[in-house]
């Protein structure tokens, strides 16, 4: 008897054990299994590292056929420039686009879960996305992470119902405008559009426009720089203009470059080791035929 | 003290003419003493795909193993390698799933992609991925080591480790972090012991130089 019950015991062990070990994809969300030991390294005085923030200038207007937004491309790592030309205007379906601002991770996560999320949508309804599910599906969560979610966003795209355009804000409100914009140089593009803007731009005007309010956060913003990109969404077409303007080249080059001679540095060891050829072999189906 | 200089750790990885190379220094220490010369940061995934972690020591451990074994999981299940592209976003992913209680690493992933076309990436402790076509750096080292790149930094270098060695020799104070003290030759052979590891990998062979700065 007592044999019998120790065996029991010992495979429910087992399996516990390779419940605790096996690291399976998880069901998905966040894990918070290591903030325990974070806040007691804060509590010793050592600080957690500055995430990749996109100190950006963001923008968003509405014209005359459709919607179109522009970014700068300059991400930060606290007061350095680690990403020159980094891609701020996401994908979030066809017909729909979204420009982020805040922490990087947070910008680009959320995007993509939205997006596939309306993927799914899309292939259960049979029909092409709307711009206030993709407002909705991102508030709620922002919401629910009560602002700690970093992200500030721009939503814009052309749907059955028109063209729309959002603002997005790290705790979950958010804004229907027909001009908005975002960011650290946020401010320097507003000036713009509220000098410039009028309803019923043509799509020249409104590229022109975008244009001027992204070079304005991107001259008086040191959060802001490198290049603007420009994305037009209009009824059934989009056009992702990537580094449609760059007034920020690198001027000085040195035409003498630098040379690296062989033996400048001291090598201690080498070893080279040839890469071996994978070679697929395809089984002939005789095998089975008979 | 931020917790990246705890360790201390610099990371570079370069694309060059039909190859990639991926250097790290040496030095493992607790705060300003150094415990190790021999530490290695950089891990080979598969032939063409290798991943430095740079940061907290033990994060950086923990999580060499973990990817390794969900790149060993893929292995099994699609009967080939990764390529860089998706390796880099599941070390992202992995990275972001610890978003309010991170891993204090930052990764250089370096690899060949599809025909043998370098790919190199970062990211933050958070998983922001940064795709550069030219070159990436991490570490605590990583400001002088953005400004050595941007000036010395040519496309289509035949032996980008020789650029990254070259680089590294001129930024070797600042391996220690943000303590610029120059070494003390008190101990002569004390120079020589600072190593530095570097891969560099053509399609048909990786290349390990160990050396002295």
């Amino acid at each position: 008897m007592v044999v019998v019950k120790r065996f029991v015991l010992q495979v429910h062990r087992k399996s516990d054990m390779s419940k605790a070990v096996v690291d399976l994809p998880p069901k998905g969300g966040f894990s918070f299994d290591l903030c325990r030991r974070n806040e007691m390294l804060i509590s010793k005085g050592v600080h957690p590292p500055s995430f990749r923030k996109t100190g950006t200038t963001i923008v968003g207007l509405v014209f005359k056929d459709g919607v179109i937004l522009g970014a700068d491309t300059r991400a930060t790592e606290g007061p350095i420039v680690c990403d020159k030309n980094c891609e701020k205007i996401h994908y979030i379906a066809p017909n729909i686009y979204c420009c982020g601002a805040g922490t990087a991770a947070d910008t680009e996560a959320v995007t993509d879960m939205v997006s596939s999320q309306l993927q799914l949508h899309r292939y259960h309804t049979g029909r092409e996305s709307r711009v206030i599910t993709a407002l909705t599906l991102l508030k709620s969560h922002l919401f629910s992470y009560q602002g700690y979610v970093s992200a500030a966003l721009v939503l814009g795209g052309v749907d059955i119902t028109g063209p729309h355009l959002h603002t997005i804000y790290p705790h979950g409100s958010t804004d229907t405008l027909p001009f908005a914009t975002m960011g650290s140089g946020s401010l320097a593009a507003m000036a713009v559009f509220e000098s410039k803007f009028r309803e019923g731009l043509t799509r020249e005007e409104g590229i022109e426009l975008v244009c001027e309010a992204i070079c304005s956060g991107i001259f008086n913003d040191l959060g802001s720089g490198s290049n603007v990109d420009v994305c037009v969404i209009t009824k059934g077409h989009k056009e992702y203009l990537r580094n449609h303007q760059m007034p920020n080249p690198r001027t000085y080059v040195s035409s003498k470059g630098y040379t690296f001679p062989k033996g400048l540095t001291e090598v201690l060891t080498t070893k080279i080791t040839p890469l071996k050829e994978k070679v697929e072999v395809i089984e002939g189906n005789d095998a089975m035929e008979e | 003290m931020s917790i990246f200089e705890y360790n201390g750790s610099a990371l570079i990885a370069m694309v060059g003419k039909n190859c990639f190379a991926i250097a790290s220094d040496r030095r493992l220490g607790v705060q300003l003493q150094t415990i190790a010369t021999d530490f290695q940061r950089i891990y080979k995934i598969h032939d063409k795909l290798y991943i430095g972690l740079s940061g907290l020591a033990t994060d950086a451990q923990t999580l060499y193993q973990r990817l390794f074994f969900r790149h060993k999981l893929y292995q099994l299940r699609e009967e080939r390698d990764m390529k860089p592209e998706t390796f880099a976003n599941l070390v992202s992913a992995i990275l972001y799933e610890k978003r309010f209680g991170p891993y204090f690493c930052q990764p250089v992933i370096a690899g060949l992609g599809d025909d043998d076309k370098p790919f190199i990436c970062t990211m933050d402790s958070i998983g922001a991925k940064e795709l550069a076509k030219d070159f990436v750096v991490a570490g605590t080292a990583s400001e002088s080591l953005y400004g050595a790149c941007e000036s010395m930094y040519k496309p289509d270098m035949v032996c980008s480790i020789f650029s990254c060695t070259y680089i590294y020799k001129h930024k070797v104070l600042d391996i220690f972090g943000p303590f610029t003290k120059p070494l003390h030759p008190s101990n002569p052979t004390e120079k020589r012991k600072k190593f530095m590891a570097s891969y560099i990998c053509k399609p048909t062979k990786c290349r390990l130089d160990l050396t002295n700065y």
